[in-house]
């Protein structure tokens, strides 16, 4: 049987694991519709700025289930960790204090969009209202990732009189990792929203038969891909990035994620995979020898040491826990260059090839019209659902990668935790029930709203 | 020097007076497609919209309790984790059908299913969020041994609980009345004004003269005919200083008899900032609220 803290663990994982996907959807896809129809207005093109305004309804239905996703995560976050948040509530309540004001800007726009197509018909204002719909999420978003580089790498607080108060709000908006970790974190959701755009728009072409709908949303994929080329070229920098950035001001959890189980040395190979045992080594794991120290250090034969873990010492990571998050990293970085892969072939056959075939085709060749190719159609199509892991490993990693911790250095989790056992049956029959109802939203949305696109 | 307790208690009783307000006039337009098709026709955008003004200030409610008593957080997990469950589950069920509902009008495709399936929901919801107002005020229903709390049925199944959710439908009705212009329903917000009088007597033993004044407003707004915009920002006014008079009245206790001053453990920092965001999100959701309306309505 599981310690309690562990269950409150896995039901707010799963909740949170439901709110990442609908908050990141609401998230990119806005800049899509926004951009298709800001071009349907500006070119006087009635076929793309209908497609944005039939496609915009996602984003209303999707928010309504977001504040709702939200409000979970929120609530659970309290029920199920109030000691975490007696303590955030002290010191670094501010960044959900101002995530508020961002959400209910966003939801204020969300209003305005859908209830000023007429007043606003051929106006850019409209499409801008729907940017704004994702600029406010992407901040929502920003703002929680500060919290959540606040638990990583707390700073201006001290302890007093037996707890935690804060000595300047302002402080986690400048810890030394919050760039880099919000920009990454919010570069993978506009990613992810992009991407189940696209997914939309290629199911959409591989169901039609007639050849002037396939244009337009030809023409749509065509507006987006770029975009969404870009948004995957920027988060590979990002996440290049985060891996020094978290060498250098979390060396246990860059251990954690690397699986580094020697301490402290130099010349350290890359390992893929494995499982770490009760003894702390890693077994049947690809080691490419030398490689992570090239990667972070830039050369072969850096003398530079490797962040490691030192078994012996105390709160270190419990191998599962190490196994868990070693191996989410590895599959998200594997599969972020699955995606960047799958983008540029897109970029690269939207450049080069003739919008002149009738007929869909599964062909490698590149100058094939993009939008018949069903290899490329169904190349995105993996491409969002490689994304929805790799935003969900990559989440894995991050928290996973910090345990025993909820606050470094400062909290552990099992004292964060709800321990009173009562809590245990009614958390996991509301979890169950929430992951059915989000199940069958999601088979809801497709028949009542993708489906009659 | 600014009192912060007061200040922050005043704030969440103001963002409970909206939610409050937000959701009776969701219910209110729900029912005018029963009993006012005209009206209901009239107003269905800012129905259909209103949810989100009420979801959002539901998490503000939550943030800024968070905020306000840091050291009632671990009790109140502890004991009122059931509850809260079951009112997250019927957010759920609320919020589910309501997206979908949102979706669906977009082709005036809903029907009269949907809208008793979401008046289901909230009207449940609304019971449970009224009761655990009730308790937050008097703290009837509950025991506090040692730092930790205790509550039965009996959070619901109080005369002061009773009356307030009696009162609370008669203000639904009221809404119509006073909001819509539905002339008819207006004794039914008074009436259930009355009642709140009624109750706060039985607990208080007194009528504190300050509740005259929304009364003298509501008199008004029933028996003298006003332009509808005059009668709509007369009614918001009552509704808000309604609030304002009862957290004066209780200030500084929660649950009857906890006091908040001691609860209050941030620092002045935190404190200083936490005000300041709380005015510019203010100013801000007004500003642009005000202007989502007049889209909506335009």
């Amino acid at each position: 049987m599981l310690p309690v803290y562990d269950i409150d663990r896995i039901v707010f994982a799963s909740s949170l694991a439901i709110h990442i996907i609908i908050a990141s959807i609401t998230i990119g896809m806005p800049f899509a519709i926004g951009t298709l129809e800001l071009y349907g207005i500006l070119k006087k093109d009635e076929s793309i700025k209908n497609l944005a305004q039939r496609i915009s309804i996602l984003i209303l239905v999707l928010f309504a289930i977001g504040t709702l996703s939200g409000t979970i995560v929120a609530v659970e976050m309290y029920i199920l960790f109030p000691e975490f948040m007696q303590i955030v509530s002290n010191t670094a309540i501010i960044s959900l204090y101002i995530e508020i004001l961002a959400f209910f800007i966003e939801s204020l726009f969300v209003g305005i969009y859908f209830y000023s197509f007429k007043k606003y018909n051929n106006s850019v204002l409209h499409p801008i209202f729907m940017y704004l719909i994702g600029i406010f999420a992407a901040t929502s978003g920003f703002l929680i990732i500060t919290l959540n580089a606040f638990m990583n790498y707390p700073v201006g607080i001290e302890y007093l009189n037996g707890k935690y108060i804060d000595i300047n709000p302002y402080s986690i908006f400048f810890t030394p990792i919050e760039f880099i970790e919000a920009s990454h974190g919010i570069l993978a959701s506009l990613e992810f929203g992009l991407s189940i755009f696209v997914l939309v728009i290629s199911y959409k072409i591989l169901k039609e038969s007639d050849i002037e709908n396939i244009k337009i949303y030809g023409k749509a994929l065509k507006l987006i891909i770029p975009i969404l080329f870009l948004s995957i070229l920027l988060l590979g920098i990002f996440g290049i990035n985060s891996a020094d950035t978290l060498a250098q001001y979390q060396p246990v959890k860059y251990s954690t994620l690397e699986a580094n189980l020697n301490g402290n040395i130099s010349n350290v190979p890359e390992n893929l995979f494995g499982i770490v045992t009760n003894n702390y080594t890693l077994i049947d794991s690809i080691q490419l020898p030398n490689l992570q120290s090239l990667l972070l250090y830039g050369s072969f034969n850096s003398n530079a040491a490797i962040p490691g873990i030192y078994a012996n010492e105390s709160y270190t990571s419990s191998p599962n826990d190490i196994t868990i998050a070693h191996n989410s990293f590895d599959i998200m970085a594997i599969f972020g260059f699955l995606i960047f892969f799958i983008s540029l072939y897109g970029s690269i056959s939207l450049i080069i090839s003739k919008e002149d075939k009738k007929d869909k085709k599964f062909t490698l060749n590149p100058k094939y019209t993009f939008y018949m190719n069903k290899l490329l159609l169904y190349g995105l199509i993996l491409l969002s659902v490689l994304s929805l892991i790799s935003l969900e490993t990559g989440w894995v990693a991050a928290e996973v990668g910090r345990q025993p911790w909820t606050i470094y250095g400062i909290l552990l989790t099992r004292d964060a935790a709800n321990l009173n056992p009562g809590v245990v049956p009614i958390a996991i029959a509301f979890e169950l029930i929430y992951i059915t109802l989000f199940v069958l939203s999601i088979w809801a949305i497709k028949r009542y709203f993708i489906n009659k696109l | 020097m600014i009192n912060y307790p007061f200040y922050f208690y005043t704030y969440i009783f103001l963002i409970a007076a909206t939610i409050l307000l937000s959701i009776g006039i969701e219910i209110a337009l729900a029912l005018s497609f029963f009993i006012n098709k005209d009206l209901y026709k009239k107003y269905e955008n800012l129905f259909l919209s209103m949810w989100e003004i009420t979801g959002t200030s539901i998490v503000f409610f939550l943030v800024q309790y968070e905020a306000l008593l840091p050291s009632l957080l671990v009790p109140i997990a502890y004991s009122f984790y059931p509850l809260i469950f079951i009112i997250l589950f019927l957010f759920i069920f609320r919020n589910i059908g309501i997206g979908f509902f949102e979706g669906k009008s977009i082709n005036k495709e809903y029907s009269k299913r949907d809208i008793l399936i979401y008046l289901f929901g909230t009207l449940i919801m609304v019971i449970l969020l009224v009761s655990i107002l009730s308790t937050a005020i008097t703290g009837y229903g509950i025991k506090i041994v040692n730092g930790n709390i205790f509550w039965g049925p009996s959070i619901i199944f109080n005369y002061f609980t009773l009356l307030l959710l009696l009162s609370t439908i008669l203000f639904v009705l009221g809404i119509l009345g006073y909001v819509f212009n539905v002339k008819k329903f207006k004794i039914y917000g008074l009436i259930g004004y009355l009642l709140v009088l009624l109750d706060i007597y039985l607990y208080e033993n007194t009528i504190p003269y300050l509740f005259f004044f929304p009364l003298i407003i509501l008199l008004i707004l029933t028996f003298v005919n006003l332009k509808d915009i005059v009668q709509r920002i007369l009614f918001i006014i009552s509704h808000y200083l309604n609030a304002m008079i009862l957290e004066t009245l209780l200030f500084p206790y929660i649950f009857g008899t906890i006091n908040i001053n001691s609860l209050l453990s941030q620092s002045l920092p935190l404190l200083s900032a936490e005000f300041t965001i709380s005015i510019i999100i203010t100013i801000v959701v007004i500003g642009i609220y005000y202007f989502e309306i007049k889209t909506i309505l335009s």
